[in-house]
């Protein structure tokens, strides 16, 4: 997040990574653990850092024959270092001559991969309106304004019945528990079904769209609290989803968080939902993936919930 | 001025005494503004990052350029 908001907002950067750099953005945990071309090459890269200790997040230059060529990951916010290493690499740089593709085999992935035919949508979030306490530390500053990313898979099964004008409650659990969260300055904990202790959800065919109208309140028994509303338009053409624009928001308090710091009192949180575009961003799981329960179809709090109001 | 002040107030109360009460009220802002406020693209997004080691591999050998490797924990293109 920090990175994001400071290091990789700086247009002369921007351009020299895309200019004269192949940007590789792997997840640590996954890359460490995996017993592939891809996991060898990282640990390979990365034992050669300079530090006698070091967690292995960071930033690396290196050449395609696992040639460190620089490794560090202080300061952060950059201080301009960044640019400095990334100009010297680009004028040193002379590409190996003799370097093996790599095998083509299968990956050794441990994150999770879609079910086949699940459509992927962009999960962006916000705090609009918070206040903070003062603080000297400039990370805290800068990703106060920061937009939280993450990703909902949305499966086949949801598609065709969304395609019959019915919001499936698999779907809106989902998105609910793990995506109505504040992951603005860090790993957030998700909602538990139990938290979930009013819904109401409207779907209205609108010239050829869905319009949805909803509202939740969320409670996890003392810590924290959402109370939001739900609207936006979905939209199918021949079976396929080409719309998915949700915005859920309202009030949300915490009383503390699992990480970084805590806003002062109530504040007002937005989580929008949009149809993921062509950038590889799509292929990163949603971080909820790793719970089991994240494509569950069964003993839905929200099913408990609709079917009451419908009795 | 008058009116802007009075409802100033009023979104401060609705939040302040709330406080306890089961249900609170956020200002009132439209479907189409937050969400054309949040689902953007950002800077960070105008480079194009790889997830797939192979393809960065290829693409390395094949553009003749050095690779650089975004390492955080947590996942750098998503939740972190």
């Amino acid at each position: 997040m920090v990175d994001r908001a400071s290091t990789f907002a700086d247009e002369e950067t921007l351009a020299l990574l895309r200019k004269g750099y192949i940007a590789f953005a792997p997840s640590v945990t996954e890359i460490l653990k995996s017993r592939d071309p891809a996991g060898d090459f990282f640990r390979k890269v990365a034992t050669q850092r300079p530090e006698p200790k070091h967690t292995k997040q960071g930033y690396y230059i290196c050449s395609p024959d696992g040639t460190l060529l620089k490794g560090w990951m202080y300061p952060r916010p950059d201080d301009g270092t960044m640019k400095r290493y990334l100009k010297e690499a680009m004028e040193k740089y002379q590409a190996p001559t003799e370097v093996a593709a790599i095998d083509a085999g299968r990956p050794d992935r441990f994150a999770p991969q879609p079910p086949d035919g699940a459509v992927v949508a962009e999960v962006y979030t916000k705090l609009l309106e918070a206040n903070w306490q003062k603080v000297n530390l400039a990370r805290f500053e800068l990703i106060r304004g920061a937009i939280g990313r993450d990703r909902l898979w949305i499966t086949k099964a949801e598609v065709q019945e969304l395609s019959k004008n019915v919001f499936p409650d698999s779907l809106l659990e989902r998105l609910i528990r793990y995506n109505f969260v504040d992951n603005t300055h860090g790993v957030p904990a998700a909602w538990r079904g139990a938290d979930i202790k009013e819904l109401t959800i409207k779907v209205s065919p609108d010239q050829g769209k869905l319009k949805i109208d909803g509202s939740v309140r969320l409670d996890d028994g003392g810590n924290r609290h959402y109370d939001a509303k739900l609207e936006g338009f979905v939209e199918l053409k021949g079976g396929t989803l080409t719309r998915f624009d949700l915005v859920a928001h309202g009030v949300l308090t915490a009383q503390k968080t699992a990480v970084g710091e805590v806003p002062i009192g109530d504040t007002t949180f937005a989580a929008a939902f949009t149809l993921a575009g062509d950038a590889d961003s799509r292929r990163v799981p949603p971080l909820f993936t790793f719970d089991g329960a994240y494509l569950r179809t069964d003993k839905l709090r929200v099913s408990e919930l609709r079917t009451t109001a419908t009795k | 001025m008058k009116t802007i002040w009075l409802a100033a107030v009023g979104a401060v109360m609705a939040l302040t005494s709330a406080a306890g009460q089961e249900t609170k009220t956020a200002p009132a802002q439209d479907f189409a503004t937050i969400h054309a406020a949040l689902c953007k693209k950002e800077k960070w997004e105008t480079v194009a990052w790889k997830t797939d080691f192979r393809e960065v591999h290829a693409a390395s050998l094949k553009e003749g350029k050095p690779i650089f490797i975004w390492a955080m924990d947590g996942q750098t293109l998503g939740c972190t």
